[in-house]
C-alpha cells in the first residue's frame, strides 16, 4: 500500500503521560510516576493508517487513550484537526468525539452484556444525533449490513456472537457517527487469526469507502504490515522509530525494531526457520525508573557506554529521507544482521 | 430507571423482524427461577400472604367481624375478661379486648407488608443512588460517601427507632413540609434509612467492577456523559445484585417492623399489627395460646417464605451461584 499524503489530522507535540504510583512513598523530594508516555511527538495526516507497535507496557494503549481524551495528558498538546483539544472541556469535546471513535481490543469486553446489540451500535447516534426510533434503527440496520453482520439480528445479545462478529459490532459502533479518525487498539490480537484477516480486510475496505484515518495498535509487526501506510514503534513510553511502511519492513534501522522485525509471525515456515532470530533477553524495565539515557540499552544487543550516557534524538538516521526517524545513536546498515542475544559486555565501568 | 421487562425499544418489533429471540440474562434467570421448587412454593405463598392483605376486608365481612370491633363478655371474653379459645364462630380465638384474632392477623399482613415494601423501596433507592455514585464517580465522593455508609451503621437501630418514636408520638416532627407522627410513615422512614447503608455498599463494590469494564470506556469516547453511563451501562448489571437483597431486605424490614410494634414504638393501637399483637398476647400465654400463637405463626411463615423467596432469586440471577437446590 502506497502512502497517500494528506494534511495533518492529529498532531502530538511532545506528549507525556504520567501516572502517579499509589501509596509510593517520595523520591528525592519526588513523587515516583509510572512514565506511562515520556515526550511522544507524532503526526497522523488524512486518510492514512498509522500503525503504532511496541509490546506490553510500551504505552501505545495509553497514548491511545491520550489522543481520545479518555486519559489527560501530563504535558504536550494533541491537536485535533486544527483544534488544540488538550484543555478542551467535556462540554466542548463533545463535538469533537463525534470525529473521532475506537475500536477496543477485547470484543468480549467492549459490549455491555446486557444491551441489545441494536442499542449498542446505536449509542453514538443517540448521544449525537436527534433521530426518531425508527429512524435510528434504519441507520443501525445499515451500519450491521456495512460491516457484514445479519442486520436482522439487532436485537440479540453480543453474548450470542462470535469473537469476530462481536469485533464487527464494535466496527459499527465506531462507524456510526462517519467519523474522520478511528483508533485500532488491538482490533485483531483477541481474534483466531482466520478471523483476524477478515477484520482486517473490513477495515481496510471502510478505509477507502469512507475516507478514514486510522491508528492502528498492535503488538505484531505481521499484522501492521498490510494495513499500515507508516510505522511507529513504541519502547517504554517513547518512539524508537518512525518510518514509511515499506522502508521500515526492508531496512529497519533501530535493533529494536529489527528484533521486533524478526519475531513476527510470517507464513511461510521455511523462511521462518532460515531467518536468525533475535531474542532479547529480560524483561521491560520498570516504567517507574527507565534506564538512563537511550531507554532500550538495557537489553540492546548493540549497547555501547555511551547509549546510557544521553538520550538519542528521533531524527533521520544514514542517508534516511526525512519521513524516517530513528533514535539510536548506533543504527543497523540496509541489510546489517546481528544475532547476539546478550547485551555486548562493556568495555569499562558501567554507569 | 431501566426494569426488567420493561419495553425496550429495541425489543418491541420483534415478530416483525421474525428473529429469533435474544435470550437474556433475565430470561434464563427467571427459567432457572421456574425450576426452583422451595422458591416457587415461597413465592406462592408470599402471593397468598398478599392476598390476604389486600382481601382483609373481605374476610372480615364473611366473617362478620370487624377488626376493631369488641365483643363483649361473654360472647368476645369470657366472664372474667380473659380471651376466649378458637369456636367455630371466631376461628383464632378472641383476644383481651374480645376483638376477632383471625380477622385482626388478617389485617396484621396489610401494616407488614407495606411497611416491609415501602421500607425497602426508600432503602434500595437510596442505597442504589449512593452506590452508584460513590463506586462511579470515587475519589472524594467515594470517601465522604463511605464515611456516611460507615456512621449510617454504627448508630444502633432499635436505640434509635424508639427514641425517635416516643419523641414523635408526643411532639410531631416537622421537616419542611412533611409532618412526622406516630404511625406507619415513621416506622417506613425509620427503617428504610437504617437499611439503605448495606444497600449502598453492595452496589458500590459491584460498580467498583464494572467501571472498570471496556464498555464503560466505550461509553466515556463516544461521548456519554456520566449519568446516561450509570443509567444504561451501569446501573442494568448491578440490577440483579439490588433486586436480590431487596427481597431478603423485605423479610428482615417486617420483622423490624414487628420489633417496633412489639416494643409500642411502631403503628399505634387500635391499628391491627402482628407485633402488638404479639405484645399483648405476653400477658395471656398461660390462659389464651391462640392469641400468641397466630400471629407468631403469621410473621414466621411470611418472613420464611419471603427469605426463601429471596435465596431462590438469589441463586437464579446471581452468576456466581452455581445450580439450583433441587
Amino acid at each position: 500500500m502506497s502512502a497517500v499524503p494528506g494534511d495533518v489530522l492529529v498532531r502530538l507535540d511532545d506528549v507525556v503521560k504520567h501516572f502517579p504510583v499509589r501509596g509510593a512513598r517520595r523520591h528525592r523530594g519526588e513523587r515516583e510516576v509510572v512514565h506511562a508516555i515520556d515526550g511522544v511527538s507524532l503526526e497522523v495526516r488524512r486518510g492514512e493508517t498509522l500503525g503504532i507497535v511496541g509490546e506490553s507496557g510500551s504505552g501505545k494503549s495509553t497514548l491511545a487513550r491520550c489522543i481520545l481524551r479518555l486519559q489527560e495528558v501530563t504535558a504536550g498538546s494533541i491537536v485535533f484537526d486544527g483544534t488544540d483539544i488538550t484543555a478542551l472541556s467535556q462540554r466542548r469535546l463533545r463535538p469533537v468525539r463525534r470525529e473521532m471513535q475506537m475500536i477496543f481490543q477485547d470484543p468480549f469486553g467492549a459490549l455491555n452484556p446486557r444491551r441489545r446489540v441494536g442499542s449498542i451500535i446505536g449509542d453514538p447516534l443517540a448521544i449525537h444525533t436527534k433521530g426518531s426510533g425508527a429512524e435510528r434503527k434504519r441507520q443501525v440496520q445499515e451500519l450491521m449490513e456495512l460491516v457484514g453482520l445479519n442486520p436482522e439480528h439487532f436485537n440479540r445479545f453480543p453474548a450470542e456472537f462470535s469473537g469476530g462478529q462481536r469485533q464487527r459490532i464494535g466496527v459499527a459502533r465506531a462507524l456510526a457517527l462517519r467519523p474522520k479518525l478511528i483508533i485500532c487498539d488491538e482490533p485483531v490480537s483477541a481474534l483466531d487469526v482466520s478471523i483476524q484477516a477478515q477484520i482486517l480486510n473490513l477495515l481496510v475496505d471502510l478505509q477507502e469507502e469512507f475516507n478514514l484515518t486510522y491508528v492502528f495498535i498492535a503488538h505484531d509487526l505481521s499484522v501492521v504490515r498490510n494495513v499500515s501506510n507508516r510505522i511507529a514503534v513504541m519502547y517504554l513510553g517513547k518512539v524508537l522509530e518512525q518510518a514509511a511502511s515499506d522502508d521500515f519492513y526492508r531496512a529497519p534501522r533501530h535493533p529494536y525494531s529489527a528484533a521486533l522485525l524478526s519475531a513476527a509471525t510470517v507464513p511461510d515456515p521455511d523462511f521462518a526457520d532460515r531467518r536468525e532470530r533475535i531474542v532479547l533477553v529480560g524483561d521491560l524495565p520498570s516504567p517507574i525508573h527507565p534506564p538512563a539515557g537511550c531507554r532500550f540499552s538495557s537489553r540492546c544487543p548493540r549497547v555501547r557506554p555511551d547509549c546510557s550516557a544521553a538520550v538519542p534524538a528521533l531524527e533521520p538516521r544514514l542517508a534516511d529521507p526525512p519521513q524516517h526517524t530513528t533514535a539510536c545513536f548506533y543504527p543497523l546498515a540496509d541489510g546489517e544482521v546481528f544475532t547476539r542475544t546478550e547485551p555486548a559486555r562493556l568495555e569499562g565501568p558501567l554507569p | 430507571m431501566p426494569v426488567p421487562g420493561a419495553p425496550d425499544p429495541w425489543e418491541l418489533e420483534t415478530e416483525q423482524a421474525d428473529v429469533i429471540q435474544g435470550r437474556s440474562p433475565w430470561r434464563l434467570g427467571f427459567a432457572k427461577l421456574r425450576r426452583d421448587r422451595a422458591a416457587m412454593i415461597a413465592l406462592g405463598v408470599v402471593v397468598m400472604i398478599a392476598l390476604i392483605a389486600v382481601l382483609a376486608p373481605v374476610i372480615a365481612a364473611l366473617i362478620g367481624h370487624g377488626p376493631d370491633v369488641q365483643y363483649p363478655p361473654p360472647i368476645g371474653t369470657t366472664i372474667d375478661g380473659l380471651p376466649k379459645a378458637p369456636t367455630f364462630s371466631f376461628l383464632f380465638g378472641t383476644d383481651d379486648l374480645g376483638r376477632d384474632v383471625l380477622v385482626r392477623v388478617a389485617y396484621g399482613a396489610q401494616v407488614s407488608l407495606l411497611v416491609g415494601v415501602l421500607a425497602t423501596l426508600l432503602a434500595v433507592a437510596i442505597g442504589a443512588l449512593v452506590g452508584l455514585a460513590a463506586g462511579y464517580f470515587g475519589r472524594v465522593v467515594d470517601t465522604v460517601l463511605a464515611r456516611v455508609v460507615d456512621v449510617m451503621l454504627s448508630i444502633p437501630f432499635l436505640l434509635f427507632a424508639i427514641s425517635l418514636a416516643s419523641v414523635v408520638s408526643v411532639t410531631p416532627l416537622h421537616i419542611g413540609p412533611i409532618v412526622l407522627q406516630q404511625g406507619i410513615g415513621i416506622v417506613v422512614i425509620v427503617i428504610g434509612t437504617f437499611s439503605w447503608a448495606t444497600v449502598a455498599r453492595i452496589v458500590r463494590g459491584q460498580v467498583l467492577a464494572i467501571r472498570e469494564k471496556e464498555y464503560i470506556e466505550a461509553a466515556r469516547s463516544l461521548g456519554a456523559g456520566s449519568w446516561r453511563i450509570i443509567v444504561i451501562d451501569v446501573l442494568p448489571n448491578v440490577l440483579a445484585p439490588i433486586i436480590i437483597y431487596a427481597t431478603l431486605l423485605i423479610p428482615l424490614s417486617i420483622v423490624s417492623e414487628a420489633s417496633l410494634s412489639f416494643l409500642g414504638v411502631g403503628v399505634p393501637p387500635p391499628t391491627a399489627d402482628w407485633g402488638s399483637m404479639i405484645a399483648e398476647a405476653q400477658q395471656y400465654y398461660q390462659e389464651a395460646w391462640w392469641f400468641l400463637v397466630f400471629p407468631c405463626l403469621a410473621l414466621i411463615i411470611t418472613t420464611l417464605a419471603f427469605n426463601i423467596l429471596g435465596d431462590g432469586i438469589r441463586d437464579a440471577f446471581d452468576p456466581r451461584s452455581t445450580g439450583t437446590r433441587a
